[in-house]
């Protein structure tokens, strides 16, 4: 029975890794019945999950060491944090690749396998993550999903400098960070496998520690934190599934559960409170993101800026929640991570439906939308109403429970002034495109059709509208660690 | 049969392709020679089934080391000898291709001549990885480089005569460094064979003639590697240099001047000596200012070959960083030639897109051995740089193990606009199979390299 799971695991990554390179077989055959046909491997993958999921519930542990090369080794092992990220992943993905196939015929782009086999890979590499077994393995993930994100960003245009910025942000901080951080690890505790309470040794000089957070915080630049962030807006040059799926939920959320992982497993909950019981200077950075990213997601008037400030402002509460540094703080920081990717996936969805009508990123060109494609602007509103926290939907419970963290805190008053701010901020930003959608001046006269796109957008909001089952999901795995 | 060749592997080696060489420029027929270029790559490879145990002397004509001449396979030159087979033997299998290139230009006449100054070349190297006497290693620098000399001369533009006479200047006063040294070495032990020479060096004092034999010898070599200082002439003569000459003398060239630095350190002074002297320390800072220094000249040029000469300089500036700091070979070795595989792909793609555009699986090879280049997962070149951040990291050298940080940073510039210019090359193909076999080769031997390294 112990063996099971392990076998599972095995047949998952590789199950993923098949189905990811798929589209690469359809090449030249633009059948839409093709790419409908991937759904079924993704589907299953998603099955294969769950299993794994109720394996590791009921029976217990699994681990893989694929490889092993010097003091490298590729090895894969489940752990509560590692099967939450998997499920919401592989479910995301069905979703994400029924819209995104229905996105891309319908605004005639090029090359849709090659897109559709990258999407496949930047998954693979964020479920690599999701399952390492040590920091190597993470890595190797991490540097992969940028990698594979980069031909998708790059798909319309590849010649744009927003190109470049993004992988200059992403391979240098991970290269020049992240790396640095990884070996030091080796070299303080003689490996990089996670463990609970952490890996280092208690003899390393408290500056070390300090240097090392920091080398961790700023090299995972896919949380988007402050001096970090703009490669977030570049890679909206995307289309939009990609902006949907990777840019607001399986790319910045894998930069997350890097961090997670790290306090955890690295560091230590215990020994980091302790730690940062004085400075807490990870706390006051995301504060400060999170006030500074509001105030831009205000000024700007790009559709998809809009969108990825909200992102950013709402990665660092995430941020801020976990570096509160306390089990229940980083439980609000995950239930928030989870009700924000349904929200902002459903967000993004039906902007990407609107743009194949308005063939425009300009909020102006939004007048009057609504009025056209009714259904598609209730799955917006329903996620503007969860973005802004109004119960019962999704962020509303996640806010709750972040909100209870906050209070315990010492400083309590400035983190809740800048919660307060960040919430007036939203409401403004996104009351204003409401406002635009439902404008009386429209100058649209044709209207969406029926799509596989407003399937995934209604799938997605009914994820928002049950958000309190993954919430239970997310208790019963993580008790043991939290 | 078999025994005969086990026991002669080691001169076998050298003298195969030094007869065929003859045979080929006497032939005075282009597709004999083609042909004579293809069976010796094939009895290569065919010898390397009888190839002997690690620790295996030959004495040439049975005379024993400090008279003759002694060839040793031990497990510093063994991965090279196979290094250099396997690059001739993905050489033949590019032939196809490569020959309208490479006879494109030469008198119908001297054609065959191409093939024959081939395997002269390769007999050098061949030799140069052989031997363990000092003044052989010198004989056999000189063959080589006096094919080489002229294989750069064959380029298509009429700069390719000066870039090879740059070339032969170097070439000339690096070879005279390298001999000077020797003959310092002689004068202070009285023999040429390297591994007498370390008995004799440990029952002496160090002296000053030792470090500047040690120095000089260095200087020689490195010059000939262009390390940072010494670099320029390596731009300006590649720079001019046809492309498909380049794929077999810039995958050869590195490897071989490693490995000659490596053989002196480790075989003829002993790697304590080298450490004692602080070698070593003068390595460590010629290494860090050659990789940053590359890395901040490679970034201010957008050719995309000079690009590559760049880092090549910056590679080399890891390779000497892992020289001077670790006593592991089989580490050194691994990350010599992934290094060479890697311009192995390049100059084929350079070669080919000068002509063609090129399919896709060749572009993603390319773009493999890019990202190979910048160190990032899941190359070899990944590996690499964690086995020499370890390195740097277990010896204290935190100085190095930042310049290397900051120096791999700094390339990720340069490495993605070599991908870019790979991705705009990308179009329909116009030529058979054959052409992308010999670099799907070249990157599935540098992944098992992996292997190498865990030995």
């Amino acid at each position: 029975m112990i063996a099971l799971p392990s076998t599972l695991l095995k047949i998952l990554l590789v199950s993923t890794l098949i189905t990811a390179l798929l589209p690469s077989v359809f090449y030249r055959h633009n059948y839409k019945l093709s790419y409908h046909m991937l759904l079924v491997p993704i589907f299953a993958c998603f099955i294969e999950s769950l299993c794994v999921s109720y394996f590791y519930i009921y029976s217990g542990r699994a681990d893989w060491v694929m490889f092993s090369a010097g003091i490298v080794d590729i090895a894969f092992y489940l752990e509560p944090l590692g099967i939450l990220f998997l499920n919401l992943l592989t479910g995301m993905w069905f979703i994400a690749i029924l819209y995104t196939i229905h996105h891309m015929i319908r605004i005639d782009a090029k090359d849709l396998a090659r897109f559709l086999t990258f999407i496949n890979l930047t998954i693979f590499a964020a479920i690599l993550i999701a399952l390492s077994k040590n920091l190597f393995t993470m890595f190797i993930g991490y540097e992969l999903l940028t990698l594979f994100t980069i031909p998708l960003v790059a798909h319309h245009n590849r010649s744009r400098p927003e190109v470049m910025t993004y992988v200059k942000i992403l391979f240098s901080t991970s290269i020049g960070l992240f790396l640095p951080f990884i070996m030091l690890v080796h070299h303080f505790a003689g490996h990089t496998g996670f463990k609970l309470d952490g890996i280092l040794p208690n003899n390393i000089n408290v500056i070390y520690v300090h240097i090392m957070l920091a080398l961790a915080f700023f090299g995972i630049a896919k949380t988007a934190i402050f001096p970090l962030y703009s490669w977030l807006t570049s890679a909206m040059i995307a289309p939009y599934p990609v902006s949907a799926l990777l840019h607001a939920v399986a790319v910045v959320k894998a930069g997350i559960f890097c961090i997670i992982k790290i306090i955890i497993y690295i560091f230590g909950l215990q020994k980091l409170s302790i730690l940062l019981a004085d400075y807490n200077w990870p706390l006051a950075i995301s504060t400060f993101t999170l006030i500074y990213t509001s105030i831009l997601a205000v000024r700007t008037s790009l559709v998809k800026h809009v969108l990825a400030y909200s992102t950013i402002a709402n990665l660092s509460l995430i941020m801020m929640s976990i570096f509160l540094l306390d089990p229940k703080s980083i439980l609000a920081g995950l239930a928030h991570l989870i009700a924000h990717s349904f929200t902002k996936i459903t967000l993004f969805f039906s902007a990407g439906i609107f743009y194949t009508l308005s063939k425009s990123n300009n909020l102006g060109d939004l007048r009057g939308i609504g009025y056209k494609s009714p259904a598609t602007a209730i799955f917006f509103v329903i996620a503007v109403l969860s973005l802004i926290g109004v119960p019962p939907l999704a962020v509303a419970q996640s806010k709750d429970l972040i909100w209870q963290a906050v209070s315990d805190y010492k400083y309590s008053d400035i983190l809740k002034s800048a919660l307060i701010l960040y919430v007036m901020a939203v409401i403004y930003y996104m009351g204003k495109l409401c406002y635009l959608i439902f404008a009386k001046d429209g100058k649209f006269t044709e209207s969406t059709p029926f799509s596989g796109m407003k399937v995934a957008t209604a799938l997605s909001a009914i994820g928002i509208a049950s958000f309190p089952i993954f919430e239970r999901f997310m208790n019963s795995l993580l008790w043991t660690i939290l | 049969m078999n025994i005969f060749l086990t026991n002669n592997w080691l001169i076998l080696n050298v003298l195969i392709p030094l007869i065929l060489a003859i045979i080929a420029i006497l032939s005075k027929d282009v597709k004999r020679a083609r042909s004579i270029f293809k069976i010796s790559s094939i009895i290569s490879l065919f010898l390397l089934f009888f190839m002997p145990e690690i620790g295996t002397s030959y004495y040439l004509g049975g005379f024993e080391a400090p008279i003759g001449i002694e060839y040793k396979l031990d497990s510093l030159n063994a991965i090279i000898i196979i290094y250099l087979h396997i690059i001739m033997t993905l050489l033949s299998i590019s032939m196809p291709w490569l020959q309208l290139m490479l006879e494109d230009g030469i008198k119908e006449s001297k054609k065959h001549y191409i093939y024959g100054i081939f395997l002269l070349a390769q007999t050098g190297y061949i030799g140069i990885a052989s031997t363990v006497d000092l003044f052989n290693l010198f004989v056999f620098i000189e063959i080589s480089s006096l094919a080489t000399y002229t294989l750069i001369s064959l380029g298509n533009s009429r700069h390719a005569i000066v870039a090879s006479l740059d070339y032969l200047i170097v070439g000339t006063v690096s070879a005279t460094f390298i001999l000077v040294g020797i003959g310092m070495f002689y004068s202070i032990t009285g023999t040429l064979n390297m591994e007498d020479v370390r008995e004799a060096l440990k029952e002496q004092f160090v002296s000053r003639i030792l470090i500047s034999g040690s120095l000089i010898f260095c200087v020689g070599a490195l010059l000939k590697l262009a390390i940072f200082p010494l670099h320029s002439w390596i731009i300006k003569t590649y720079r001019h240099t046809s492309s498909h000459i380049l794929i077999y003398t810039a995958s050869i060239s590195a490897p071989i001047g490693f490995y000659t630095i490596l053989r002196f350190i480790h075989t003829c002074i002993g790697s304590d000596i080298f450490n004692l002297i602080g070698m070593n320390q003068i390595f460590q800072v010629m290494s860090m200012i050659t990789m940053i220094a590359g890395a901040y000249l490679g970034n201010r040029v957008s050719n995309f070959r000079e690009i590559i000469l760049y880092s090549a300089i910056v590679q080399m500036g890891y390779i000497l960083m892992m020289i001077s700091a670790t006593d592991n070979i089989s580490i050194i070795l691994q990350y010599i030639l992934a290094d060479g595989f890697m311009k192995f792909i390049f100059f084929t793609y350079v070669s080919h897109q000068e002509k063609y555009s090129i399919n896709i699986s060749f572009a993603y090879i390319t773009i493999y051995g890019i990202l190979s280049n910048l160190g990032l997962p899941i190359s070899i070149g990944f590996f690499n740089k964690i086995n020499l951040l370890t390195i740097l990291l277990d010896n204290m050298f935190y100085t190095s193990f930042i310049a290397t940080i900051i120096a791999t940073v700094m390339s990720i510039n340069y490495n993605f606009k070599m991908i870019n210019h790979v991705a705009d090359n990308i179009g329909e193909p116009e030529y058979n199979i054959t052409s992308s076999a010999g670099i799907i080769l070249a990157s599935l031997f540098s992944i098992s390299l992996i292997f190498y390294g865990i030995l």
